[in-house]
């Protein structure tokens, strides 16, 4: 009768969606630490952190505008469009 | 030949003894009050519904609730092949209706209703036409309530839930009926031929309900004889009578007896070799693992096919799930088609395999008792066709064979 | 190392942990919508919906640990545990600390749902309905990447998916697969006068 196969067949089709469940939650996983890879990197670039006397960063830089080069009187960069100093006037005039 | 005492006076056939021949035959129904509880007890009286349960003990637990009880008198007789209640009620409802105007009064309750499934038309009219001839307070504001022609709507649960709002499905317990029932008062659900004993224990005493009965039982019980025997239907017999004899009451068998099914569809199936030595009652019977249930002796003839007989009874249990949990639903119905399968292509490994497995997963499992009721019978099935369950042949190619046992 | 390090981590894990947990709840309405692809057993989506729920702890984890060890922001790990008692950005950490807690709860009555019995454990899991949004206002209010559009676009996807998941869930009936057999059963043994 065709009822061993049935049963077979019921066992088999769980055996595929058990590895199909460990394939996604791995790639699920994978894609996950990927994505903070990403995310990680997109952030950086766009609000980056505070920078402290330390040495060279070991994220890639993939944005030009980075405010992170120059000395300590700069302030803490906030926006990827570079900020107006403090105390520095351009403008010509005379108090 | 038995003494009659239920069905004792005249002719069945005659349809219902009024309220005058009750009385000139039987005197007036007794008075007292705490007594009659007492006698009850001593009479060992156990409820002819199904259960089996010490009547005294159910009184007790009802009046211990406290407030004032409702009385539901349950003639609604959802197992097919039973007639007992129905050849009650349309014969002798006199009787049935002493007997819940002596609970009524012992517990003084608040409410009798009278529950009788919808289709019983006869025996609605009879009780309908008794009540109206009663003068008893109590019995006047008596009402009639129709049970709803499902299996399971004579259950008490159901039953309450109908008197309560009116749709016939079981509940959950708890609570216990005899807790919290009709609109939340202690209830009394009791089978009319339970209460038709009460109404005789009531006039005579303990002593005389236990002069009769063989083998050391008391009492009498209505049986329904079904089946393979000449004359099928309704017998009253002494506790203890065994059931080859209730069988020669119902005219012999017809055809050489292959098994009994004993107690109805939430009975057992017994071999007959074995089920023609077992007294008729409900504690020899206990302790031998079986039941009397609701009385009916079921027979079936070496022609007819147990596999199929139990396939049929299990499609049947199984469409009167009343859906409210999964395993009865669904553990039923699958059961059911795998016995349904064995029965119509014959045996195979995996169904048979399927029946014993489910049947423990789902035993105790459901809201209600219904399952474990199939259940039983399934398992009483595998064990007394065990050799026709292992190499039954397939049906589908022949024609269907015939109901071995027709439903009432 | 760079000491930013930290910092883009526990961002970076939180947006992703947002994501998962949006993928957890849809999931997880799935499961009690019985929605299961086409040839697939019964239990796939309730046992995938379980699986990515763990790994998401595991992300939410990285999420909290970078946070609290950063020094630049010197939460301290009473932050992690107790709503609104970090210095900084005390009402939004607050809330996140609210959701870690509640999705930690989840988690636990979930693998011990055998002791607790079928109830406790349901009860608690409709918390899941508070914690997604209370995450969500979260990273809304305190997460720096929030307002970015890269991140914001992304949180948008989230709360739509969520929010179509729950009400299409809400609205879709009975997700009992006895509801019509037991209507209809009820319907049988109903002889109320007014139907």
């Amino acid at each position: 009768m065709r009822n061993p196969e049935n049963v077979q067949s019921r066992i088999s089709a769980r055996d595929r969606a058990d590895r199909l469940i460990n394939q996604l939650t791995a790639g699920a996983a994978i894609a996950a630490l990927g994505a903070v890879g990403v995310f990680g990197v997109v952030g950086a670039s766009t609000i980056p952190g505070a920078t402290t006397a330390s040495t060279a960063s070991t994220t890639t830089s993939t944005s030009t505008s980075s405010s992170s080069t120059s000395s300590g009187l700069q302030p803490a960069g906030g926006s990827v469009t570079s900020s107006s100093s403090s105390g520095v006037v351009v403008s010509g005039g005379s108090h | 030949m038995t003494r009659l005492r239920l069905l004792s006076g005249p002719d069945l056939s005659l349809g219902a003894e009024s309220m005058h021949a009750h009385v000139q035959r039987l005197g007036p129904p007794p008075m007292a009050r705490a007594v009659l509880l007492g006698a009850i007890e001593r009479s060992g009286l156990t409820g002819r519904g199904g259960a089996g349960f010490p009547v005294a003990r159910k009184w007790h637990s009802v009046s211990a609730a406290g407030s004032a009880p409702v009385i539901i008198v349950n003639g609604a007789e959802g197992e097919p092949q039973s007639l007992k209640d129905r050849v009650l009620m349309t014969t002798r409802p006199h009787l049935i209706l002493d007997g819940a105007l002596i609970a009524a009064r012992v517990l003084r309750a608040a409410e009798i209703a009278i529950y009788v499934g919808e289709h019983h038309h006869a025996a609605w009219t009879a009780m309908a036409a008794a009540l109206a001839e009663r003068p008893e307070p109590e019995l006047r504001r008596a009402r009639m309530a129709a049970a709803p022609a499902r299996y399971v709507a004579g259950e008490s649960s159901a039953a309450v839930n109908f008197l309560s709002s009116s749709i016939g499905t079981p509940t959950s317990k708890p609570p216990e009926p005899h807790t919290a029932g009709v609109g939340g008062a202690p209830t009394l659900v009791q089978n009319v031929e339970t209460l038709a004993h009460v109404a005789l224990i009531g006039r005579y005493g303990a002593e005389w309900y236990r002069s009769a009965g063989r083998r050391g039982a008391a009492g009498t019980v209505l049986l329904t004889a079904a089946g393979a025997v000449r004359s099928p239907g309704v017998l009253e017999v002494e506790a203890g009578t065994t059931v080859a004899e209730a069988v020669e009451m119902a005219g012999g068998a017809a055809g050489s007896p292959r098994a009994v099914l004993l107690g109805g569809y939430f009975g057992s199936w017994v071999d007959a070799r074995q089920a023609m030595e077992l007294p008729l009652d409900q504690a020899a019977l206990r302790q031998a693992g079986y039941g009397l249930g609701c009385g009916v002796v079921g027979v079936i003839s070496e022609h007819a096919c147990g596999v199929c007989e139990t396939a049929r009874i299990m499609a049947y249990l199984a469409g009167e799930s009343s859906a409210q949990c999964g395993p009865c639903f669904f553990g039923l119905r699958a059961l059911s088609e795998a016995c349904s399968r064995i029965a119509a292509r014959g045996t195979n490994r995996d169904d048979l395999a399927r029946l014993a497995r489910w049947s423990s997963e789902v035993r105790g499992r459901g809201a209600c008792k219904h399952p474990d009721g199939a259940i039983i019978l399934l398992q009483s099935a595998l064990r007394t066709f065990g050799d026709e369950f292992a190499s039954h042949p397939a049906h589908w190619r022949n024609h269907p064979s015939p109901a071995a046992m027709q439903t009432a | 190392m760079n000491d930013q390090l930290l910092w883009y981590t526990t961002r970076a894990a939180g947006a992703v942990s947002m994501i998962m947990l949006t993928g957890v709840v849809v999931l997880g309405v799935m499961s009690t919508l019985r929605a299961t692809p086409r040839g697939l057993p019964r239990f796939f989506t309730p046992a995938l919906h379980r699986n990515i729920a763990l790994v998401t702890l595991v992300f939410l984890a990285l999420h909290v640990v970078t946070a609290v060890v950063d020094p630049f922001t010197s939460l301290g790990w009473t932050a992690a545990v107790i709503p609104f008692s970090s210095y900084y950005r005390t009402f939004w950490l607050g809330l996140g600390t609210i959701a870690f807690e509640l999705l930690l709860a989840i988690t636990v009555t979930s693998l011990l749902r055998g002791l607790l019995g079928h109830g406790a454990w349901r009860a608690i899991h409709w918390l899941t309905y508070a914690a997604w949004p209370v995450a969500i206002v979260h990273g809304l209010g305190t997460g720096t990447d929030a307002w970015s559009p890269w991140l914001f676009t992304l949180t948008c996807l989230c709360v739509g998916a969520a929010a179509f998941v729950v009400v299409y869930r809400f609205t879709a009936g009975s997700t009992d697969p006895l509801a019509a057999q037991r209507a209809s059963f009820r319907a049988g043994v109903d002889r109320r006068p007014d139907r």
